[in-house]
């Protein structure tokens, strides 16, 4: 089973520094938390089978009352192994999200109209990558279809 | 299917999530698959899909057993036929899963931009002043 994401921005800057944000514990620390939480980066060892590993911490002191309410930690760590690194081009990292795995693949190209990132986030089931999930987006886009 | 377990009905997130592993379980075997994709085109009678899938009988209505407990194919029977169609809700809820991590990125990509300024803007001014 495979079910994918993909999301595409162009951007003006250099390539370098794009890359940067997105592969360095200081980079990523600055942006990567979504609104109302804060990122820290312990490791990346950027390498094929190299570890990225961060805690994400609720800043928002709503956000840690509602979880706490809930009895979710307001706090809680991310490891994930590195699959693919080419820099400044290619990012890809597998994320545990249960039994499940969560792809996150990043690349960016230099065009006339600036840097352009795909970013791809699949998830897979241990057994079910690469040839396995092929065609199978279409098929389930083709049943969404039918439904509406 | 989470939604017949009312204790499990009020935590949407653990439906989904629920939904998802039993979805993605149940489709790990590609022989499963293959069944999935042909009731993707229309339903089917047994006996129409094993004369299409290279294993006897009891091997097509064991992998439909596990596909039906899994809550991704229904049966109704007509006469003397069982025939078997595809549900809607395992893939729904997939989607729905992973729409929730493209919410997740769109957010994230909000401030990457905006620091992303910030540093395009520093390096600028930087070499403006060299």
């Amino acid at each position: 089973m495979d079910e994918r994401q993909v999301i595409e921005r162009v951007w003006q800057a250099p390539i370098d520094v794009i890359w940067e944000l997105w592969t360095s514990a200081e980079g990523i620390a600055s942006w990567f938390g979504p609104r109302g939480f804060a990122v820290e980066v312990e490791e990346i060892d950027l390498k094929a089978g190299g570890i990225f590993r961060y805690t994400m911490r609720a800043t928002d002191p709503e956000k840690i009352a509602g979880m706490e309410k809930q009895g979710r930690p307001s706090s809680w760590a991310v490891v994930s192994t590195i699959t693919e690194v080419d820099p400044p081009h290619k990012f890809v990292y597998d994320s545990p999200m249960g039994p499940e795995t969560m792809t996150t693949s990043v690349e960016f190209s230099e065009g006339p109209a600036g840097v352009k990132m795909v970013l791809v986030i699949t998830a897979t089931k241990d057994g079910m990558t690469g040839g396995a999930a092929m065609g199978w987006k279409s098929s389930l886009e083709r049943f969404a279809e039918r439904l509406t | 299917m989470c939604n017949e377990v009312p204790r499990l009905n009020r935590d949407t997130r653990t439906c989904i999530y629920l939904t998802v592993e039993l979805t993605l379980q149940a489709l790990v075997d590609p022989r499963r698959r293959e069944i999935v994709q042909i009731l993707l085109e229309e339903e089917q009678v047994v006996g129409d899909l094993v004369r299409r899938l290279p294993i006897a009988q009891s091997g097509v209505s064991r992998h439909l057993r596990i596909l039906k407990d899994a809550g991704l194919v229904e049966s109704r029977t007509e006469g003397q036929r069982r025939v078997y169609s595809l549900r809607a809700e395992p893939f729904e809820k997939l989607s729905e899963w992973v729409a929730q991590y493209r919410r997740l990125w769109e957010s994230r990509l909000g401030n990457f931009e905006v620091e992303l300024q910030r540093r395009t803007s520093a390096l600028t001014a930087k070499n403006e002043e060299s």
